[in-house]
């Protein structure tokens, strides 16, 4: 085989190696440059978005003072100023206790009825 | 020494650097012929004798037809092209095949790559696209032989003597180059560990369905038909810019096609692939045009021999791709699509076009190669009756059935008794098939035993007395 020979086939071989080359690059480029969402990405984020807001509820209702029903005398207190409350209170268990039944006569009695005119 | 005994030598040196090359490949091709046969009659069976081997849970119909067209393509019709090409790339060029222990090694790791396939589809492995249930790591394996043959045919193709490129030189080198393409592509985007999703994966997949099936092969099969047949009836191919024409003509609009009409993705999608299926009536003209002119007052005899193979071969090309184009008419594809007529397509693309053409160039350039007759010369007319009969019996009662069953409102019954049919037609090509396997074994294993001869009879040679030292 001449020289000229040989440099022909190698050429031949190397330019078909770098075409095959080319070709994996192009649909490899193509593959990892699309980035699709995954299959569960808006649901994890709209379960994770619930998540949230449940906690922030519960976070407020536990950590805040609130008045829930005027009439009835309801308030929501946070836990560390009720256990407080309760503490002091029932250091006089009979005047907590009549305390404690009175309030609670007062939150289960029919409310009475707002007249506009 | 006069010129034609020069050029015969020549010839005979660039046959024997192709040998051991040609017998790993059509060795194994001829054996996964055999054997994807045998799994096409026990999917095809499963339709009218469900009762046979219901109780192997490997040889489902899901399994077995898959494993069937895996070897049917990759296990036969690849590695046979390849090596056929190899054959004519050296032939074209004049001169002996470059790196020949390349191609060697590389169909040792194709067939190695087939039986990895064939291992994983049969334990329930299989990726689950058709025409790509092979596994990664079986495709890896196939992607890297193909390149390994085709860096050898393509190095042959770079060393030829006359610069002129003849028609076979483009269709063949287009295969070399349009496999790896099809096939890295397809497995990046489906085969991976994170594939595409959605809609993408059928249409990806429809793509590289039709251009391994329809485009690669039809590249193939008319590359080799185009180099035998102007040889065969002694007068060049007719003519040169007719088969320009063809070739560009089938590369444009057959790439396009393969996205049935009814699927359900974006309506553009199959309103382009059925235009361009009725586009490829262009490059079947063409090619028609061609067979015409070129094969027309050809005195050969057709006595079953090479000749019949690839104009058979040729003749079965056209009338696949005539199916084809038909199935891009709305009122015909309404009724055919999704039954089993898309199957005889397919089929007869394969058995009977890339199949015979292969197979009758195998027949050609085994006695070349070895530099002795055929060890079982009537088995080439034999297989070639065989065949033809078989794909008539195989493809044609599919096709009916797919249209019987367009017609019923998809009810499988109407197509129970094609079915029984074509399980004949397939048993008559396994037939055919195993004539093939049984020359090649017979010639290789003559081959073997002369080797071992010629080294056993160097090894017992007396030495000359004037060798021995005292």
């Amino acid at each position: 085989m001449s020289l000229q020979q040989i440099n022909r086939a190698s050429g031949a071989a190397l330019g078909f190696i770098i075409a095959i080359v080319l070709f994996v690059a192009v649909a490899l480029v193509a593959k990892l440059s699309i980035h699709p969402p995954g299959l569960d990405a808006g649901r994890a984020a709209a379960r994770s978005q619930a998540l949230a807001e449940i906690s922030a509820v519960e976070e407020k209702s536990l950590e805040t003072a609130a008045v829930i029903d005027n009439q009835r005398g309801i308030v929501r207190l946070p836990i560390e100023t009720a256990m407080q409350l309760a503490a002091q209170q029932w250091a006089n268990p009979s005047a907590a206790r009549a305390d404690l039944k009175a309030r609670a006569e007062k939150a289960v009695a029919p409310v009475k009825a707002v007249s506009f005119e | 020494m006069n010129p034609a005994d020069n050029n015969s030598v020549c010839s005979a040196k660039i046959d024997a650097s192709c040998r051991v090359p040609l017998l790993a490949l059509f060795g194994g091709a001829a054996l996964w012929l055999v054997l994807g046969l045998v799994f096409a009659i026990i999917a095809s069976l499963t339709f009218h004798q469900p009762e046979i081997l219901a109780h192997c849970p490997f040889l489902t119909y899901g399994h077995a037809a898959a494993i069937a067209n895996d070897l049917l393509v990759y296990g036969f019709a690849i590695p046979a092209a390849l090596g056929v090409m190899l054959w004519i790339f050296a032939r074209l060029s004049q001169a002996e095949l470059v790196l020949p222990i390349v191609p060697v090694a590389a169909a040792h790791f194709w067939h190695l790559g087939v039986l990895v396939g064939v291992g994983a589809v049969l334990t329930g492995h299989s990726s689950g696209y058709t025409w790509l249930e092979f596994p990664r790591a079986s495709a890896m394996l196939l992607g890297v032989a193909f390149v390994l043959v085709a860096v050898s045919a393509v190095a042959t193709f770079g060393q030829r003597q006359e610069r002129e490129l003849y028609p076979s030189h483009w269709f063949l080198l287009a295969a070399l180059l349009w496999f790896p393409w099809i096939y890295s592509t397809a497995n990046l985007f489906l085969v991976t560990t994170c594939p595409v999703r959605g809609v993408a994966q059928p249409v990806i997949n429809w793509w590289f369905s039709n251009n391994l099936i329809f485009v690669w092969l039809a590249l193939v099969g008319l590359g080799v038909a185009f180099y035998f047949l102007p040889k065969i009836v002694g007068q060049p191919l007719k003519s040169r810019f007719y088969a320009l024409f063809a070739f560009w003509t089938l590369i444009v609009f057959g790439t396009w096609v393969g996205i049935p009409a009814g699927a359900p993705v974006p309506a553009w999608l199959p309103a382009i692939s059925s235009v361009a299926s009725l586009l490829l009536v262009i490059p079947l003209t063409a090619v028609a045009v061609i067979l015409c002119r070129t094969l027309c007052g050809a005195k050969v005899a057709s006595l079953g021999g090479t000749y019949c193979y690839m104009r058979a071969g040729s003749f079965l090309f056209l009338l696949s791709g005539l199916m084809l184009c038909v199935t891009g008419c709305p009122q015909i594809s309404r009724v055919v699509e999704f039954t089993w007529f898309g199957q005889a397509q397919v089929q007869l693309q394969i058995l009977g076009f890339a199949a015979l053409i292969l197979i009758g160039a195998i027949y050609d350039i085994l006695p070349r190669v070895m530099g002795t007759e055929l060890p079982f010369k009537k088995f080439v007319n034999a297989q070639f009756y065989l065949s033809l009969l078989g794909v008539a019996l195989f493809v044609i009662p599919l096709a009916v059935a797919g249209v019987k069953q367009g017609r019923a409102g998809y009810d499988p019954a109407a197509a129970k008794l094609w079915l029984m049919i074509s399980t004949t037609g397939l048993l008559f090509l396994l037939l055919g098939a195993l004539l093939l396997l049984v020359n090649i074994f017979a010639m290789t294993l003559k081959w073997k035993l002369g080797l071992v001869k010629m080294v056993y009879a160097a090894v017992t040679a007396p030495l000359e007395t004037k060798e021995v030292k005292s």
